[in-house]
């Protein structure tokens, strides 16, 4: 993990002196998880991709600028909890319901993947629990949605968040916190219909 | 009992966030609370579910679209990534051996195809060259054919009036 950030960090210097194949190296690494936290704020893929294609511009046009004094990706995801939030805020872009077709659209049933866990009609399918997650991240704050889309999906340490997001780690630990709650209780609600429907989701 | 609130401490708890002194407190207070101990289970529920949530994969016009953008290079940008040294020594031996060449046709005036002639030797040398090229020219092989020729001759302008 820190040889790959250090790699990026040299990556990077190496496009501020103008080798593009550098940069399409650190874009080959990092589209998806850019693509992925963009989605979390703007709910479509189509939007999603526009403001990565954004980020991703940016981040070129910084990188003369760049100081290796941060690892890479904190310093990525600055650009990006930057970009999204401004363009939140604009008004350009709203939270959406999730656009279930975009999604992939196989995802492995929780009841396959959880062993000793909850009776089959309290499962949930992948794609059901990310409505969840979505309908719970629509009700977020938008730094919420940023810490927690680093921490949940990006796995990035709480002090790495706090970077991004110009915060203190305890202002994260606070922002974690409210929207994993936030979560567990539409996750919860969703497996309390289901079982009062009596459904069963294989 | 200890007023203190641990819920908010939880969820670090569970990401491994927490120092070691907090993380003792909030195991000790799991111990004793069993509603904390819920709400626990549930905070890690959920973040072992998220694991679960299907992932998105970015389209391929996405990395031709930002590379495009980026992609632009100036005329500068351009003349230098063209004088690197894989290119650089192999266009540089052939301009030197172009430039060789060229000193060797320019030595070999067209106008004077022998050059200046110096001395008796070089000129004999000179009308030799001339008669191997005139010799070749009427096919003849041998200098003994010369005698040939010059009889021919002979007969030639005794004809002649």
């Amino acid at each position: 993990m820190l040889v790959q950030a250090d790699d990026d960090s040299r990556l990077m210097q190496q496009v501020g002196q103008g080798r593009r194949e550098a940069f399409a190296t650190l874009f080959d690494r990092h589209q998806a998880s850019v693509v992925r936290f963009c989605y979390r704020f703007v709910g479509t893929r189509a939007r999603a991709e526009e403001l990565a294609q954004d980020i991703f511009v940016k981040l070129y046009r910084s990188a003369k600028s760049y100081q290796p004094s941060a690892k890479f990706k904190t310093y990525l995801f600055r650009i990006a909890t930057n970009h999204c939030l401004n363009e939140v805020r604009r008004g350009d872009f709203k939270h959406e319901q999730l656009e279930g077709a975009t999604m992939t659209p196989d995802a492995p049933s929780i009841l396959e993947r959880e062993p000793g866990g909850e009776a089959p009609d309290q499962a949930l399918e992948g794609r059901e629990l990310e409505t969840a997650v979505m309908k719970a991240m629509g009700g977020m704050s938008e730094r919420e949605r940023a810490a927690f889309t680093m921490c949940r999906f990006e796995g990035m340490a709480y002090r790495d968040i706090a970077a991004s997001l110009d915060s203190s780690e305890s202002a994260v630990k606070s922002l974690i916190h409210r929207a994993t709650v936030q979560v567990m209780q539409h996750v919860e609600a969703l497996q309390a219909g289901l079982s009062a429907s009596g459904r069963s989701v294989a | 009992m200890n007023s203190r609130d641990w819920t908010e401490e939880l969820t670090a708890y569970i990401d491994g966030e927490l120092d070691p002194e907090t993380a003792k407190a909030v195991e000790l207070e799991l111990t004793a609370n069993p509603k904390l101990k819920s709400l626990e289970q549930q905070l890690r529920r959920t973040v072992a579910l998220m694991a679960q949530v299907p992932v998105l994969e970015p389209s391929r016009s996405l990395r031709r679209s930002v590379l495009s953008k980026v992609e632009v290079p100036t005329l500068g940008e351009r003349v230098r990534g063209f004088l690197t040294p894989g290119r650089l020594v192999p266009v540089g031996a052939l301009a030197m051996a172009g430039l060789a060449a060229l000193v060797v046709v320019r030595g070999r005036d067209v106008s004077s195809p022998v050059g200046p002639v110096e001395s008796e030797e070089q000129l004999v040398l000179a009308q030799n060259m001339e008669l191997v090229e005139d010799l070749d020219l009427v096919g003849l092989e041998k200098a003994g054919d010369l005698d040939v020729v010059a009889g021919l001759n002979e007969q030639n302008e005794g004809k002649t009036p």
